[in-house]
């Protein structure tokens, strides 16, 4: 009775394990030949019941695994322990390989002798491939974090202390990993913004709208201070919760060193040039002053001859202040320069019409002003450039016309294009680069002053302002000046030519 | 009433030049102002403090107006002007600098130290005698400048 139903017991378990699909359960005999097979076995492994029943279990193995011995180690194992459980490559019928997870288990009979063995294989080839992925991600991160020297990686938990260290962060800031883990990293800001609990703002921020940078003084290990810009970014994990934050500092003690050497270097540029102006200037003034009162004292002593080397005299001195006063102009238009802001074009050129407009009634000309925009500039600049320009659309007329200006603009996306035309002498082409470099002038000082300096002046401020200039002329057909503007600054504006 | 005696007129100005012309516009407008000069800074503040060659106050009457240069040795003009104007015995002599600077910044800083008005020297004789004259009318005719005790002058 108990036989048969032992016997019973034992086909419906036989059909159950049959059944099953994503298993291969197979059972062996003691000597590892495929005594039973399964749905599961025949689609992971590709063989039918009949093709493989009666085979050794060894076929499922590759090549060097059998020359290794390794499926009578497994059976051997299993004997003497009772389990062996592995993962490795297995082999198809089709030749192909599949990651599996194997549990071969020794089955006893009833008088305790071993009778076989279980061998229950799952196809894990999938999981496997995505364990080599993340840690080949993982991998790569350790290896971005590890070998960047210039950035300090560093995670801190959700109370600020820190949990981990990269090599970066020991270059910048000194400390060893050892010395600075579970520290709070409030240890890197000086007292004073401790006090101020700046540590705890930045987390705060950086909690809330996701996101912290900022630039300021930080402290290394042995209490040196440097410059470092500084990202604080939270993260969390899948339930939403916030894990800590990851903070990411550079090192820009040398940025910092430079810009403050630059701005020195200008003040230093600009004092000199003042001090050389003023120190030029002043024998010259001496030169006017005496030189005019001769010319009154000795009026009636001197002939027209006297009279006429006198007032050539004179009028080297007046141009050379002009001179001097532009070359100081041209040197400020870097070492005073100031930050960009929105500044109205119409409103500077209507300024600067007014001031010239004593010499727009002498001359009978009239300036015509179309729209023009708002772009981001400097405006004592922008004056100074529109003044030249125009002035000098005044100063090149025609002997016997009077001079008409016309300026306008066309928008060109993220650049604006500013011409400036009048209807004078105009002239050559081929000689557009000469005309924007400092001291060249196409015409004799008998015929139009000047000192050659008010386009090298423009070009310059243009330049400054991150645009271009040019001309488009023909003798006696007047001249258009051209001058590109960027619209917008972002970053980088700041005098640095 | 007996007109007060000509009103000293310091001039504070290290180039011997501007000095003999502004003295001889002086002349030339006719004003009969007692025009006095100093070199330097150090030396206009010995003179209004009667400190060093100036304790005795016979060789330095009280200025009722003080022409400052700003560009000088020893103590620029800046310097100066801000000592006067800090000083509550001399911060009511009227300041007019005279400079050859047209700097937007010499002109700001000087009114903000309270210099009562700022010149810019001219280049021709001719013009500096009308600034003198214009200096004369207005300072010396029009103004009423602050009146002191016979004493303290």
């Amino acid at each position: 009775m108990a036989t048969h139903q032992r016997t019973h017991q034992q086909e419906q378990f036989r059909s159950m394990m049959a059944g099953v699909q994503d298993c291969a359960i197979l059972l062996l005999t003691r000597d590892g030949i495929i005594d039973s097979w399964n749905a599961g076995a025949e689609r992971m492994k590709g063989y039918r019941a009949d093709d493989i029943i009666g085979k050794h279990f060894s076929i499922f193995y590759p090549k060097d695994a059998i020359d290794k011995g390794w499926p009578e180690f497994e059976l051997k194992v299993a004997a003497s322990e009772g389990r062996f459980e592995d993962e490795g490559w297995r082999v198809r019928k089709d030749g192909s390989l599949f990651w599996a997870n194997v549990i071969i288990t020794a089955w006893k009979n009833d008088a305790g002798d071993l009778a076989g063995f279980l061998k229950i294989t799952r196809d894990i080839t999938a999981r496997r491939e995505m364990e080599l992925a993340l840690r080949e991600s993982e991998q790569r991160f350790r290896h971005l974090v590890t070998s960047v020297k210039d950035y300090a990686f560093i995670l801190i938990d959700v109370t600020g202390h820190v949990r981990s260290w990269n090599p970066g962060a020991e270059h910048i800031k000194g400390y060893t990993e050892a010395e600075i883990i579970g520290k709070h990293f409030s240890v890197f800001y000086l007292p004073e913004a401790i006090e101020q609990g700046w540590p705890e703002h930045e987390l705060e921020v950086a909690r809330t709208e996701g996101r912290f940078e900022d630039e300021g003084w930080r402290v290394r290990k042995d209490g040196s201070r440097f410059w470092a810009n500084v990202i604080i970014t939270p993260f969390h994990d899948d339930t939403g919760k916030l894990r800590g934050f990851w903070k990411i500092t550079r090192d820009l003690t040398q940025k910092k060193l430079a810009e403050e050497h630059l701005r020195r270097s200008n003040r230093e540029l600009e004092q000199f040039a003042s001090v050389a102006a003023h120190d030029l200037q002043e024998p010259l003034r001496k030169i006017q002053a005496f030189g005019d009162r001769l010319q009154t004292r000795a009026a009636s002593v001197l002939d027209g001859q006297s009279k006429d080397y006198l007032e050539r005299m004179l009028n080297s001195a007046t141009r050379m202040r002009l001179l001097i006063n532009d070359l100081l102009t041209f040197s400020r238009i870097t070492t005073k320069a100031q930050p960009f802001v929105p500044i109205d074009l119409e409103r500077i050129v209507k300024e600067v019409v007014s001031d010239l407009e004593v010499r727009i009634l002498q001359t009978g000309g009239r300036v015509e002003l179309y729209p023009l925009p708002v772009v981001e500039g400097d405006a004592v600049q922008m004056r100074q450039l529109f003044q030249n320009l125009i002035g000098n659309a005044l100063k090149f007329r025609k002997p016997d016309e009077p001079p008409v200006v016309t300026l306008g603009a066309t928008n060109l996306g993220s650049f604006v294009e500013v011409t400036v035309r009048d209807n004078g002498i105009g002239f050559e082409e081929v000689y557009l680069d000469r005309i924007f470099e400092v001291f060249q002038r196409l015409h004799s000082r008998q015929e139009y002053e000047g000192t050659g300096m008010g386009l090298a002046i423009c070009k310059k401020i243009v330049e400054r302002h991150g645009g271009s200039i040019t001309a488009k002329s023909a003798p006696g057909g007047g001249a258009t000046f051209i001058v590109k503007l960027p619209i917008e600054h972002k970053g980088g504006q700041n005098g640095e030519s | 009433m007996a007109k007060a005696d000509p009103i000293v007129i310091l001039m504070a100005d290290d180039d011997a030049d501007d000095r003999e012309m502004t003295r001889e516009a002086f002349e030339s407008s006719h004003l009969a102002n007692d025009l006095r000069f100093v070199a330097d800074g150090v030396d206009l503040m010995d003179y209004l403090n009667r400190r060093g060659i100036y304790s005795d106050p016979a060789k330095s009457p009280r200025p009722g107006i003080i022409l400052l240069d700003l560009n000088m040795p020893k103590k620029d003009g800046r310097e100066a002007l801000q000592e006067i104007k800090a000083d509550p015995k001399l911060t009511d002599i009227p300041v007019i600098v005279l400079t050859t600077s047209k700097e937007e910044e010499d002109i700001n800083r000087s009114y903000t130290l309270h210099a009562n008005s700022y010149i810019t020297k001219p280049v021709t004789f001719g013009a500096l005698v009308n600034i003198v004259a214009s200096l004369g009318k207005y300072w010396l005719e029009i103004v009423e400048l602050p009146h002191k005790r016979r004493s303290i002058a």
